[in-house]
């Protein structure tokens, strides 16, 4: 890790390390934003008014839905912003450029690619994340007496939603990484079911969580981050915490 | 007209609760982007994304991929690249077992 960071920044420059970062500001702008922002919404919307009485699969349902609406929004950008962070030189890439590449080579499919199985992905993902991280807040508040917009309640609750989270999600990671970077040329996948039942068959299914640490180690400090300070910026402007 | 108003500031815009969620996103990525970049990095080397050879060194310095790589890399080598970003999450690909590939393989891939 710290050879290939000082390869980037001497070969590169140091800026080497956020290329790429326009595609992902607008991916989580666009994805990140709604699947955060609407899960209130969408939870009072199924009927989850009271956060005593409000079940897990409530809130697991209001997470997915909120997922789901987001990875529609956002996937042009997760395609793009892949492949920015592939680009090697240094010079970095154009987002413009790069949609433009995308949209002669492959149109607009190109940018909707893996669509099925990053919809399934972020459904399972912020159901998890925000389901777990309702109910561990609750656990949290339960055991500690801190209220919930304690940072420390925020910190710890987000943390269990990281792992939880790592859990569910890394079968779809695998799924959604093959799917999306699959030649044009030579498909081997047909969808999300057949490189599912494909993975199981030749490589086993254990396979779906082989990259289960290096997942959580990316998951975990981004989960808490977020959840955190999404937290702090709401208690800024007003709102209750989730 | 009390309760009415509690009511009013416990429920914010949609608007509001999603560019909340936007900037907490936005913030967070940019501390968090470097870790992306250096992860597909680890996994693409600089020389496969220019689209040179690979040399048998490298594929056992980046042991646990190769494993992928060297039945996706018969596709071509235009496509080689984005097939090594698709697997640079799986980490825990056993080092040990690039070590049972016959040795004719990787110099295979060094000379195509």
């Amino acid at each position: 890790m710290g050879g290939t960071v000082s390869r980037i920044t001497s070969q590169e420059g140091f800026f080497a390390l956020w290329k790429g970062v326009n595609a992902a500001w607008l991916r989580e702008a666009s994805y990140t934003s709604l699947r955060l922002g609407l899960y209130e919404p969408v939870k009072v919307l199924f009927g989850a008014n009271d956060p005593e009485t409000t079940t897990f699969f409530k809130k697991f349902a209001a997470g997915s839905a909120a997922g789901a609406l987001g990875s529609i929004a956002g996937n042009p950008f997760d395609v793009l912003k892949t492949k920015m962070m592939a680009e090697a030189g240094r010079e970095t890439p154009s987002i413009s450029k790069t949609a433009k590449d995308l949209m002669s080579k492959q149109g607009i499919g190109g940018f909707y690619r893996g669509i099925d199985s990053n919809i399934a992905r972020a459904m399972v993902l912020n159901g998890t994340k925000m389901a777990c991280y309702d109910q561990a807040k609750g656990y949290v508040v339960a055991a500690t007496g801190l209220p919930k917009s304690h940072f420390l309640t925020q910190f710890l609750s987000a943390v269990a939603a990281g792992f939880f989270m790592t859990c569910t999600v890394s079968p779809f990671d695998m799924v959604r990484t093959r799917l999306m970077n699959q030649p044009s040329d030579a498909k081997i996948y047909n969808n999300a079911v057949d490189c599912m039942v494909k993975i199981a068959k030749n490589e086993g299914p254990l396979t779906f969580w082989r990259g289960f640490i290096p997942i959580w180690s990316r998951f975990a400090p981004t989960t808490t981050i977020q959840l955190v300070i999404f937290e702090q910026l709401r208690t800024m402007m007003g709102m209750k915490s989730i | 007209m009390a309760t009415a108003a509690a009511a009013a500031v416990a429920a914010p815009s949609l608007m509001t609760q999603v560019g909340m969620a936007g900037s907490a996103a936005v913030i967070t990525v940019s501390f968090i982007h470097p870790i992306d970049v250096v992860k597909v990095s680890n996994f693409l080397t600089r020389r496969q994304s220019d689209g040179s050879e690979l040399m048998a060194s490298e594929w056992r310095l980046y042991d646990g991929w190769c494993l992928f790589m060297i039945p996706y890399s018969a596709t071509g080598n235009a496509c080689r690249p984005m097939l090594c970003i698709s697997n640079f999450k799986m980490m825990f690909f056993s080092r040990h077992i690039l070590n049972l590939l016959p040795s004719h393989h990787l110099n295979q891939q060094k000379h195509q």
